[in-house]
């Protein structure tokens, strides 16, 4: 493969998922809508929305450290977009396989919720400091049971031959849920239902927009952003979604259909191109969308203590199952 | 220049060149938005309808305050373990040394 055709990939990729993310959020919008018996915005209005907000005027507060101020959003894109070069898409590997595995995804997937703290705090603005401080706890708080979900599909993954264990191209070629016992398959059922309680607090949604709270702290961390710069964290956004729906589905479900179907060739990619997406989709609609309609907003201290015992202690729970088919599987 | 971790790896060159390749891809997006605001309004001040101006200010002593509120339980936990005790410091040492040595001794 040439530089050149990498690059082409590359590029197709980070505008592909940027263009997904904001459309998903369309969906979200719209289902969401749906779901409480209201019409709801058209599914373009995520574009509406980013080209509006480049029109108007970025205000930079007078308190703000100014270039701090400025230069986290582009902290924030830059982290969101790169994590997508490396997850593999259905048929497809990523682009970047050879170049970071998923302790780097996991990494780059919490540089958005810092970068979006810092500009928080840079901007000077009391409601801002307390939802940076909000997002620095949430995030200290769900790092935990996601880190234990990602190292339970890994190690055992390790112990069944498979690698580069932490790879994620090696993780969707050989899915665990074949590969270990009853036991195995629990711990790894509980070990994706952790992922799903994360995958919300995570992209700072309700019930975990604590952060945010808009009618609280009249959207937190965020409050003082407005114009280009409110334009490209709410792009970061829109990546960081499909990335960490892709993380699941990587993880946990990366079973394509075309074989089932008797495909083969270039048709057979699009298919589980396709495939893949819908599968994002429905990791989105379930962990997000469903969830957010469902929930009111919890407070700071029942997240934390929430994440850290019960969602902690439940994703070890999961972790142990896996041990224990260890045991008895080998 | 790929770094290797054990079980992991990764290459901080490949990771700067795509991040240019992104930064270039979002200057494209902050060069078509809009860049500038009407300087020395009010719409300067930080966002606090209803507030007067002397409490707008975060002073730094105020940086901590929530995660002291949002981690009270473990907060009041660690405080009641710095007792100022160079004997319990010195406890804690021993014990977790002793952990991590069990640790790496049975497990390898």
């Amino acid at each position: 493969m040439t530089s050149l055709h990498l690059v082409w990939q590359a590029a197709a990729v980070l505008v592909g998922g940027g263009l997904l993310g904001l459309v998903y959020k369309g969906f979200d919008r719209k289902l969401a809508a749906r779901m409480q018996a209201r019409i709801g915005p058209p599914l373009r209005q995520p574009f509406l929305d980013v080209g509006k907000l480049l029109v108007k005027e970025s205000v930079v507060p007078r308190d703000a450290v100014g270039w701090l101020f400025k230069a986290m959003p582009f902290l924030a894109v830059i982290a969101s977009f790169t994590v997508l070069l490396y997850l593999p898409w259905g048929p497809f590997p990523a682009i970047l396989r050879t170049g970071g595995d998923a302790i780097l995804v996991l990494y780059l997937l919490a540089v958005p919720a810092v970068a979006m703290a810092l500009g928080g705090f840079a901007s000077g603005s009391p409601l801002a400091t307390v939802g940076a401080q909000r997002e620095i706890v949430m995030l200290m708080s769900y790092e935990f049971p996601l880190a234990v979900a990602v190292v339970g599909v890994v190690w055992r993954l390790a112990t069944l031959g498979g690698g580069p264990a932490f790879s994620l191209g090696a993780i969707a070629a050989a899915p665990l849920w074949t590969m270990v016992g009853p036991l195995g398959v629990i711990g790894l059922a509980i070990l994706a239902a952790c992922l799903l309680v994360v995958t919300p607090a995570e992209l700072s949604k309700i019930p975990f927009d604590i952060p945010e709270a808009e009618t609280e702290i009249a959207g937190g961390l965020m409050v003082e952003y407005s114009g280009t710069y409110l334009a490209l964290f709410y792009l970061a956004d829109a990546a960081k979604t499909i990335a960490m729906a892709a993380l699941v589905v990587t993880l946990f479900a990366p079973y394509g259909i075309a074989g089932l179907l008797g495909l083969s060739g270039a048709g057979a990619q699009a298919v589980d191109l396709v495939f893949h997406l819908l599968k994002i989709f429905v990791v989105m609609f379930a962990a997000v969308t469903t969830v957010r309609v469902a929930m009111a907003r919890l407070k700071i201290d029942q997240v934390a203590r929430g994440f850290w015992l019960q969602i902690t202690a439940v994703a070890v729970a999961g972790l142990m199952l896996l041990v224990l088919d260890r045991m008895v599987v080998g | 220049m790929t770094l290797l971790t054990g079980h992991g790896f990764w290459n901080p060159l490949l990771w700067l060149a795509a991040a240019a390749g992104v930064t270039l891809l979002a200057l494209v997006v902050w060069s078509r938005g809009r860049r500038d605001y009407t300087r020395g309004t009010d719409g300067e001040l930080p966002f606090l309808s209803g507030e007067k101006m002397e409490g707008a200010h975060v002073g730094g002593g105020h940086l901590y305050w929530g995660f002291v509120e949002g981690l009270r339980p473990y907060v009041e936990r660690l405080r009641a373990l710095h007792s100022g005790l160079v004997n319990d410091y010195v406890g804690w040492l021993v014990v977790i040394l002793a952990v991590v040595f069990l640790i790496v001794l049975v497990g390898g």
